[in-house]
């Protein structure tokens, strides 16, 4: 009860009412319509033999706590007992399918995997829907030709929402890989870099980050820790050691906790190396500030980021060649590149993707201000690698949400029968 | 205004429920508030919740409850008014403004919820190096950096917006500094009122390591149901303990000095908030004209006159009539349907 009116309360505050997130109940009418939908999905996602799978609903909890680390406990249903453990409605399929793959298939078996059931997750926001929705989705796990592959896998959920009878939808694509491959060639030590890519997906703590390591002290405080360092970095490795022992000494500060002394030196002694790159020369800063706020068009964006690079002078003919191919592959398929919204800041707002990106949304109107997605998807190969894969395992799925599909096709019924009215009024 | 409050209710005469600190300092602290505005309470030797007499004040019905149920008392409504800290309300649930108002700061129990590293950690200082040395704490020690605390929401939401990730919070129910170094954590969240205790435990708090100033607050609750009895108590309570959180409107400001003088008093007269209407010409003593904040009067002539300001002179804008009263303001919203 408590937990239901905290839940509430949080999406009045974001403008959803209660029956956003509520559960909804299918039958007569509705369930036929929505198991129609479902059917015409899988049938799509069926292509190429995908194998239908259903992961367990109950996942374990630490898993989770794996790829997303504590923030996960926000948005997930967990249930914990001594007894038991700690365990959790799955929030996705795609981690649970990666998952039981890597249990199940031979290493580097490339495998085709289609599902359908609900997911749990506590909404954010406008457009996360219910708390329980239906997904239906693909996942490909193949190492060859990446391009294709994530052309392929966007072509399979634009036909299926073409088949299930979609009214048209925005579509937005990311590429993070090409971001990535950006923080990789700018100069810089590896502490900031993997900082910068960790909060990537989180937009304002990026751009505090990048602003920080950039010169801009938020506090007199951290001005002066900084301004030490450097001076600690000028030292030699074994003044600089010696000196560490004999602070620790002087303060006769206790080791306490798992961090051993050599650990905690370590880091501080890379800290004062580091401190000697700051501030971040503000021509890297401007880079990676212009290349973040590329968006339009996917066709000019591309072009916009290859200006970008060579500008720089740097080398990302492997990211700009890929995603070159992916625009190729999918103007093949009749997916024309200048109608597809590119946002370098895309990423989703799941860690775990680290390559393509995209997502479906319905068109906002004046009845339905904040519509659910219909889905998304993207390209993870790193997932595999935080699941325990012993070597790289590439995968790019997509998933619908068919309940969210039936409500746009209403909506769209709706403006439909809205517009027909005015006209013959008029 | 009360109408509309009653209309939820058949009990015109229901009393007002106050819930009460039931033991120690806090309890003290709360009869020593309380006594500044006329009203004692005693408590009966039976210890049932609510055995407890009030006196010189009409229509209240003392509850006793641990500091720690309060939020919950009020968040259902199951007592009107409530003395509890800020941070146990912010704990127990998001949203909490639409259920419960701070009618006004005590000025005890102050605590700091804060963020604390074990002190032999050199190179952490901010909340920036926790994130650093979480994300590959659990490839180097095999499992997640943990952080002992009870505010979990508080931890949770404060660690998401500064954008440390790769945490997992465990559960303390008391002692938490002391879970360090008995290597159940590696990080606490906890209050804090001297630091003391963190000292003894060889933590350190982060830089930027402070999630919360708090200290006890007079509560009321939006959710209870208030007769027009218990509103005239909270009436009769309100107007006694005064208004100190109530905007005290502005005072209007002359004074005759110099314009290099004034330059130099400026940065200390808009710290205080005040503002400056008209600046004397250059070269030579005029006539300025400022605006202050009715609470810094004072202060802000005390900082002309240094600056060798003379015929300083205010006039408070009195209009009570124009500054809704602490009642008033929780009436408007009660009535207001903030439920």
């Amino acid at each position: 009860m408590l937990l239901e009116t905290a839940v509430f309360d949080r999406l009045s505050a974001s403008g959803l009412g209660r029956s956003a997130f509520a559960p909804q109940d299918y039958d007569g009418a509705a369930l036929e319509r929505l198991s129609a939908i479902t059917d015409i999905l899988m049938r799509i996602f069926g292509a190429e033999d995908a194998a239908l799978v259903e992961p367990a609903i109950l996942q374990p909890a630490d898993i989770l706590f794996d790829l997303y680390g504590e923030e996960i406990w926000e948005r997930s249903f967990i249930i914990e007992d001594l007894e038991h453990g700690a365990w959790c409605l799955r929030p996705d399929f795609t981690a649970p399918v990666a998952r039981s793959h890597l249990a199940r298939a031979e290493t580097g078996e490339s495998a085709r995997y289609r599902y359908c059931g609900p997911v749990f997750r506590r909404a954010r926001g406008a457009g996360d829907g219910a708390l329980q929705q239906l997904q239906a989705g693909v996942e490909v796990i193949d190492e060859a030709d990446p391009a294709t592959r994530d052309a392929e896998v966007f072509d399979l959920a634009r036909q299926a929402l073409d088949a299930a009878g979609c009214p048209p939808y925005d579509l937005v694509i990311g590429d993070l890989g090409l971001v990535f491959g950006l923080l990789d060639a700018v100069p810089m030590p590896d502490s900031w870099r993997a900082r910068l890519r960790r909060h990537f997906w989180r937009p304002q703590r990026f751009s505090q980050l990048l602003r920080r390591l950039g010169g801009e002290a938020p506090s007199a405080g951290e001005a002066s820790r900084m301004a030490f360092l450097k001076g600690f970095g000028a030292l030699g490795e074994e003044d600089a050691a010696r000196a560490i022992s004999e602070m620790m000494a002087l303060a006769e500060t206790p080791q306490i906790g798992v961090r051993g002394s050599e650990e905690v030196a370590e880091r501080f002694l890379r800290q004062a190396e580091d401190a000697r790159a700051h501030p971040l020369p503000q021509a890297s800063v401007d880079v990676i500030e212009a290349a973040v706020a590329v968006s339009g068009p996917a066709d000019a964006a591309l072009t916009r980021l290859k200006a970008l690079a060579a500008e720089a002078k740097m080398d990302l003919s492997r990211q700009t060649t890929l995603f070159e191919r992916r625009l190729e592959a999918l103007s093949a398929r009749g997916v024309e590149p200048s109608r597809l919204r590119f946002d370098a800041v895309f990423g989703r707002d799941l860690a775990y993707y680290d390559g393509f990106v995209f997502e479906m949304r319905p068109f906002p109107t004046k009845a339905t201000p904040a519509p659910r997605r219909l889905g998304g998807g993207g390209r993870y190969d790193r997932l595999f690698q935080a699941l325990g894969a012993e070597r790289p395992v590439s995968g790019v799925g997509a998933a619908l949400k068919p309940e969210a599909i039936l409500a746009a096709i209403a909506a769209g019924d709706a403006a439909g029968a809205a517009a027909m009215d005015a006209g013959a009024a008029s | 205004m009360s109408g509309a409050a009653t209309s939820r209710n058949g009990a015109e005469s229901a009393p007002l429920r106050f819930g009460l600190p039931s033991k120690g300092r806090l309890q003290e602290k709360t009869a020593e508030f309380l006594k500044a505005a006329g009203v004692t309470f005693e408590r009966s030797a039976v210890d049932r919740e609510y055995a407890g007499r009030l006196r010189g004040l009409d229509g209240v019905e003392l509850v006793f409850l641990q500091a720690g149920e309060m939020p919950d008392r009020l968040m259902r409504g199951e007592i009107h008014l409530g003395v509890t800290g800020e941070d146990l309300i912010r704990e127990r649930a998001g949203q909490w403004e639409r259920r419960i108002m701070l009618l006004a700061p005590l000025h005890f129990g102050h605590a700091d919820l804060i963020v604390a590293a074990p002190k032999c950690w050199i190179d952490v200082s901010t909340t920036d190096d926790l994130d650093d040395v979480a994300a590959d704490f659990r490839e180097r020690h095999g499992h997640p950096l943990r952080v002992a605390t009870k505010y979990k929401r508080l931890s949770r939401a404060f660690f998401q917006e500064r954008g440390v990730a790769n945490y997992r919070l465990v559960d303390s129910q008391g002692a938490t500094e002391g879970l360090v170094a008995a290597g159940a954590a590696e990080a606490i969240v906890d209050i804090t009122s001297s630091g003391e205790t963190l000292r003894a435990n060889h933590l350190k708090i982060l830089d930027d390591g402070l999630i919360l100033k708090s200290q006890a607050h007079l509560c009321a609750s939006f959710s209870a149901e208030w007769s027009d009895r218990a509103l005239q108590a909270l009436r009769a309570l309100l107007d006694r303990i005064g208004d100190e959180g109530a905007p005290r409107g502005r005072a209007a400001l002359t004074a005759r000095l110099d314009a290099a003088a004034l330059g130099r008093a400026e940065p200390a007269l808009t710290r205080l908030g005040v503002r400056i209407l008209r600046r004397p010409l250059r070269g030579f003593p005029g006539e300025a004209r400022l605006d202050a904040p009715g609470d810094e009067l004072g202060l802000a002539v005390e900082i002309l006159t240094a600056a060798g300001a003379e015929a300083v002179s205010a006039e408070t804008a009195a209009d009570p009539a124009a500054k809704p009263s602490l009642f008033e303001r929780f009436s408007e919203r009660l009535g207001a349907g903030d439920l």
